[in-house]
């Protein structure tokens, strides 16, 4: 797959602000998401990927280019930015339109790239509309229609699912998904951990303008080693179950709930320990009716990292 | 949405635009957004155009009195003596009627440049869609060229219109072309005027719209600009009796301006100097007013590079 962005020591600060910290990541093709609580330099840092701002030091390619004021990058990228920025008294079309045209189309086929980018994301009825008429979501689609006019590799949006009401975020990771198949490279950013979750396993998580980590959640999961990983286990007898599994590897703590049903059991070995379950409960026939790991989402793996 | 739609989108075969040019569709959009609200560009174009025809009419009958040409009841033919000496006196006064609908509908138009030109970057920066023109190969001076443009059109507009309208009825008006053979220096002085006026407002308003994030704190500050400047200038013309207090405002460097550009016979600050022209002396080297104008525009400009190049800085 091809190299899609490398940053090295990439920074960028806002007078005595710290927007991004010396940041070198490489990221190949595909879909990633960029994570991190509000302030963590995720806009800082697709705003440099879309060739907005300059780096204050460092240095950042994107798609083998240096994109700041690159119009060859600019014809190869579509930024959706996080800010409204649409211009309430045209239309969906108009505003459309004219972006594709700063872009360098001509009249006509600007205004058909834009109808047709509409229409994917599901405005064609509205798009004679003021866009000052338009629902949050609807601006929303707008400005990915405006970013993916032009037939970009690479798409850039920093919070498209900000706001939005689940169908809304539904259909709008479904056309992110769907880009991402026909080959579209996408870098989207977020501070709500699921909304990346259905998008991409692959993430950059940011904090306070550092990569705190880089690559899909499980590996950096399986990076924390300091932190035991939990196991939730529901059973009809959990005395029982307690009592076999203390003695799988790696256990190193069990729980029991008051009612006696819940097991929760912390180990260092995670996957011996799912490997060796299944027999050690049912020779125990405690009768298991649920498993969950609830550290190893994406919540709890940011958690770990920022704590 | 997505899953009805499985449309690929092909990449585009034809050749992009490189032309510097490219920034005049900010400025056709700009336009476009501006008069899609009528009910503001009624209200600030009615006056003018209503002075305007008002004016027209003015200047039509005065020619048309001297000429003999108005009906028996407005007095009849004049004796054919009287009628060349009016003439050379009507030609002077429409010219300076022209001079002066100009200046005093220039005050108006500042109303225009406000209302149009508070938001044009204020608004860009409250909305961010400065995001959207950085990311497409837009320069920071086309960026720059396309918001003063758009405001320069609509101030052009609203100034050079109604003279050219006056000068045109004028021209008609006037016996054998007469205004246009005798005076016809007023329509080249309108339209440098005019250019003058409406690109020294027009930085300086949007300089002023730079510095804000919303286009109504803007417009609170270009009226502030404009009152605290202009008021300020007349009580102490007043107060001190010395038009020379006019140089504190960009409008009364406007008027000494025009004053010379026009070769004004009658002017409201007159009687102090003398020489050529005593009558309408305003008090000061008109040099000093072309200096004053143009220092105010350098520094809008300066104001203008740094905000813009500061939008990359917004987070």
């Amino acid at each position: 797959m091809s190299t899609l962005l490398v940053a090295r020591d990439l920074s960028r600060w806002y007078g005595p602000v710290v927007g991004l910290v010396d940041v070198s990541l490489s990221l190949e093709g595909g879909i990633h998401g960029l994570l991190g609580p509000n302030g963590a330099g995720k806009s800082t840092f697709l705003k440099l990927v879309a060739g907005e701002i300059r780096p204050s030091r460092g240095s950042i390619e994107v798609l083998g280019l240096d994109p700041f004021a690159n119009r060859e990058h600019f014809a190869h990228s579509g930024f959706s930015p996080q800010q409204d920025a649409l211009y309430g008294e045209m239309s969906g079309l108009a505003f459309v339109t004219f972006l594709v045209r700063l872009s360098g189309f001509p009249r006509r086929e600007a205004r058909a790239r834009a109808a047709r980018a509409l229409d994917r994301v599901g405005l064609t009825a509205a798009m004679n509309r003021r866009t000052r008429e338009y629902s949050r979501g609807m601006r929303q689609r707008v400005k990915i229609a405006q970013a993916i006019a032009h037939g970009p590799r690479l798409l850039v949006a920093d919070e498209p699912l900000a706001g939005l009401d689940p169908v809304a975020r539904r259909e709008i990771a479904d056309l992110v998904l769907e880009l991402v198949r026909e080959g579209v490279h996408v870098l989207v950013s977020s501070h709500v951990l699921h909304e990346i979750e259905a998008l991409t396993s692959d993430v950059v998580l940011l904090h306070r303008g550092r990569v705190l980590a880089q690559g899909r959640v499980s590996e950096i999961r399986a990076l924390l080693s300091r932190h035991p990983r939990k196991v939730e286990l529901r059973a009809r007898d959990g005395r029982r179950l307690a009592r076999a599994v203390l003695e799988l590897p790696g256990v190193l703590g069990l729980r029991i709930s008051g009612d006696g049903t819940a097991v929760g059991v912390d180990t260092s070995d995670l996957e011996g320990f799912l490997t060796a379950l299944p027999a050690a409960a049912a020779a125990a026939q405690a009768g298991i009716s649920s498993l969950e790991t609830p550290d190893a989402s994406l919540e709890a793996v940011f958690d770990y990292l920022v704590e | 949405m997505a899953s009805t739609n499985t449309e690929i989108y092909r990449p585009y075969r034809g050749t992009l635009s490189t032309s510097g040019t490219r920034f005049l569709a900010l400025v056709r959009s700009g336009v476009s957004a501006a008069v899609k609200n009528k009910l503001p560009l009624v209200v600030l174009f009615a006056p003018p155009a209503i002075a305007t025809v008002i004016f027209s009419f003015v200047v039509y009958a005065r020619f048309s009195l001297e000429a003999g040409a108005m009906p028996s009841a407005l007095g009849g033919p004049s004796p054919a003596g009287a009628i060349a000496a009016g003439f050379a006196r009507t030609l002077i006064q429409v010219r300076d009627q022209i001079a002066l609908f100009h200046v005093s509908m220039s005050y108006f138009t500042l109303l225009v440049i406000a209302w149009f030109g508070a938001g044009l970057i204020a608004e860009d920066r409250r909305a961010g869609a400065h995001l959207l023109y950085f990311s497409r190969p837009l320069t920071r001076s086309g960026y720059l060229a396309a918001k003063f443009l758009t405001l320069f059109l609509f101030a052009l507009i609203a100034v050079l219109a109604p003279s050219l309208v006056i000068c045109t009825v004028a021209t008609f008006a006037s016996p054998e072309w007469s205004f246009l053979k005798e005076e016809g220096r007023v329509v080249p002085a309108s339209i440098v005027y005019a250019f003058l006026w409406a690109s020294v407002w027009s930085s300086v308003m949007l300089a002023i719209s730079s510095l804000f994030s919303s286009r109504t704190f803007a417009l609170v500050g270009s009226f502030a600009f404009f009152a605290v400047s202009g008021a300020v200038s007349v009580l102490l013309v007043v107060l001190q009796r010395d038009p020379r207090f006019l140089m504190l405002s960009l409008q009364g460097h406007f008027q000494r301006i025009a004053v010379w550009i026009f070769d004004l016979r009658r002017f409201g600050h007159a009687s102090r100097g003398s020489g050529d022209h005593p009558a309408f002396e305003v008090g000061w080297d008109v040099r000093w007013s072309f200096l004053a104008v143009a220092a105010v525009a350098g520094i809008a400009w300066i104001i203008l590079i740094a905000r813009v190049r500061r939008l990359e800085g917004s987070t």
